[in-house]
């Protein structure tokens, strides 16, 4: 029951939403990402980034499917639905207010 | 047979498990191998490679757990599981299932049928376009009560100045002696509907045509369409029934067509018409002695509301009121007519006279069969209980092995709820043929249907009894004494404590 806390609660649905609103991508592909554009600051455990993507399936805000991978490897890519399009906007506005909100205090003085 | 069954249903959640869980053994294992690729190309030996992978996953067999939970597979899983011992333990005691059942599904098929009478007589749509824009035109009375006859020139005022309505229809009723062929006559129920009034409810014959405006008039020849009933009974429902000629208080009149099977009339108070023709006959024909009167049907216009309609309806009315009263009528008779209002109801569904004489005799038959559904209910609760405390036995080495309290209660609550859905399909089946008898019962014409509405309430009513029956004894079976039940001393002690849910 290993649960990552390097990552505020319910920011890593975000982190999801955002890594394959581009292009479907599959589970390891998000965790390097995520990594990746963080500049290695933030690192998704798998043990929360499967039951996640599981979660956010079941919402019916992602969906997924096999498929090849370039090195021609069969693997199972997550992709964005309308929902969950929806879903990511809304995330994102309450984190942008949230951030700003606690910019404001730390940074005070 | 039995064990056809438990294995079906074990060999489909398996299979349905399975699958899922070979998919995220697959995922993982694809994640576990990208790792170890990158792990040796980082420059680690491929033991080293492996293990640092396998060490950064975690407990597979957690993860896989995590996963099904997020997907709400292990509560399906265990909901399957209880289910098959709620089947199993049912069919170890068949008599108090069967018991249980027909006397649940008996109850639950009386309140179904009187339902689906009233469901018939209140909310069912007439078989007329767009039913709901179908309004009622009546007479609210100073002394209280409605009356849904006019004056046939206020029906005049009425269609000629209103401009809140599509289209307005004039219908009245009455009984007719007919014959056919010379036969002997018979007495029939018969409508008298203005010309467009067909038009106006949107009702097409299945055979032949319906009369013009232009037959409404003094001086045509009588024509009528017939109901679909009556075609059958006395025409067999032959084609060639158009054109032949009936004859009633020495007119002939002609047969021009046949109403569909599912348009009873506009019936208020009078059944449904097996002969209808054009209104213009009511003045030759009616037995009535008050003279001709007509009853208002309308449809609301797109852009009028029933308020609008309603005040427009009572300046038209007191203006056509007032040129009607008799001069030499007695002052406080004058002062009664005048009083009178004009209300607008839906007409479209259900059917509001049938409604207003039945609703008595409805409300003591409803309130007779959920009494029952009551009596019923505390019977199978007491064995229900009676059987919990039989079973303490079973219930404390399930909790010693393990089971918690609430899962005691889900166990018992689904052995309940499938009591209560196999009682709800006896209850819709028992319902299905007592309402033909009911229908019958009351007088009220025209089918009652089983339709989603009926369904729906059986549902409902199946579910509130699973409750009421079931929550009780599953708690209280749960909770007395659970320690006790392994040394066999606890039953006459719950046994006493269901003397009081004895009924019946």
């Amino acid at each position: 029951m290993a649960k990552s806390t390097d990552l505020v609660q319910g920011t890593l649905d975000l982190l999801i939403l955002k890594t394959i609103s581009l292009e479907p991508k599959h589970g390891w592909a998000i965790a390097k990402r995520i990594q990746q554009v963080s500049k290695e600051v933030l690192q998704v455990q798998q043990g929360s980034l499967y039951p996640a993507l599981h979660r956010l399936e079941q919402q019916a805000w992602i969906k997924s499917h096999w498929a090849e991978t370039e090195t021609g490897r069969k693997a199972k890519f997550y992709s964005l639905t309308k929902a969950g399009r929806t879903q990511m906007e809304k995330e994102l506005a309450s984190w942008d207010r949230l951030s700003a909100g606690i910019n404001l205090v730390v940074r005070e003085v | 047979m039995q064990w056809a069954d438990r294995l079906r249903l074990r060999w489909s959640s398996l299979r349905h498990r399975s699958r899922v869980d070979a998919e995220l053994g697959d995922e993982l294992r694809f994640h576990l191998e990208q790792q170890i690729t990158e792990n040796l190309e980082a420059g680690l030996t491929p033991e080293e490679a492996r293990y640092r992978a396998l060490r950064s996953i975690g407990g597979i067999a957690n993860l896989q757990e995590e996963c099904r939970d997020m997907r709400r597979l292990n509560l399906m899983d265990s909901f399957m599981k209880d289910l098959i011992y709620a089947g199993r333990t049912l069919r170890k005691s068949p008599l108090f299932a069967v018991v249980a059942i027909l006397s649940l599904g008996f109850a639950i098929g009386a309140n179904a049928a009187v339902f689906s009478v009233i469901n018939r007589l209140l909310l069912a749509p007439l078989r007329v376009a767009d039913p709901d824009t179908l309004v009622a035109v009546e007479r609210v009375l100073p002394a209280g009560g409605t009356e849904s006859e006019f004056p046939v020139a206020a029906f005049e005022q009425f269609r000629d100045h209103n401009r809140t309505f599509s289209g307005i229809a004039a219908w009245a009723s009455s009984r007719l002696s007919v014959s056919l062929n010379g036969e002997p006559a018979e007495l029939v129920d018969v409508g008298f509907y203005s010309g467009d009034a067909f038009a106006v409810l949107g009702v097409e014959p299945i055979l032949g045509r319906t009369f013009t405006s232009a037959e409404d008039h003094a001086g045509q020849d009588a024509v009528a369409v017939i109901s679909d009933r009556y075609w059958r009974r006395r025409f067999a429902g032959s084609e060639t029934v158009l054109n032949r000629k009936i004859e009633t208080k020495g007119v002939v009149v002609t047969i021009i067509g046949v109403l569909p099977p599912g348009f009873t009339g506009l019936s208020e108070m009078t059944g449904y018409p097996d002969i209808t023709l054009p209104f213009v006959w009511q003045s030759r024909f009616a037995l009535n002695d008050n003279g001709v009167h007509a009853n208002i049907a309308a449809r609301l216009s797109k852009k009028a509301t029933i308020e609008q309609a309603q005040a427009e309806a009572n300046v038209i009315f007191s203006r056509v009121t007032q040129q009607l009263i008799d001069p030499a009528t007695p002052e406080d008779r004058k002062r009664e007519l005048l009083a009178q209002s004009v209300q607008i109801r839906p007409a479209g569904r259900g059917d509001h006279g049938q409604w207003e004489r039945y609703k008595l005799r409805l409300a003591i038959l409803m309130g007779a069969v959920a009494i029952l559904l009551l009596i019923a209910c505390a019977n199978v609760a007491n064995l229900t209980l009676a059987r919990g405390a039989a079973r303490q036995r079973e219930f404390a080495i399930r909790y010693a092995i393990g089971a918690g309290r609430l899962h005691l209660i889900r166990q018992l609550l689904t052995e309940s709820l499938l009591l209560g859905v196999s009682s709800g399909l006896v209850g819709l089946w028992m319902a299905g043929w007592a309402r033909s008898g009911l229908a019958a019962l009351l007088g009220t014409e025209g089918s009652v249907a089983l339709d989603g509405r009926v369904l729906a309430f059986t549902t409902a009513v199946s579910i509130a009894s699973v409750i009421l029956f079931g929550l009780a004894p599953a708690v209280r079976s749960s909770r007395a004494g659970l320690a006790q039940g392994l040394t066999g001393r606890s039953i006459t002690r719950v046994l006493s404590g269901a003397r009081g849910l004895v009924v019946a």
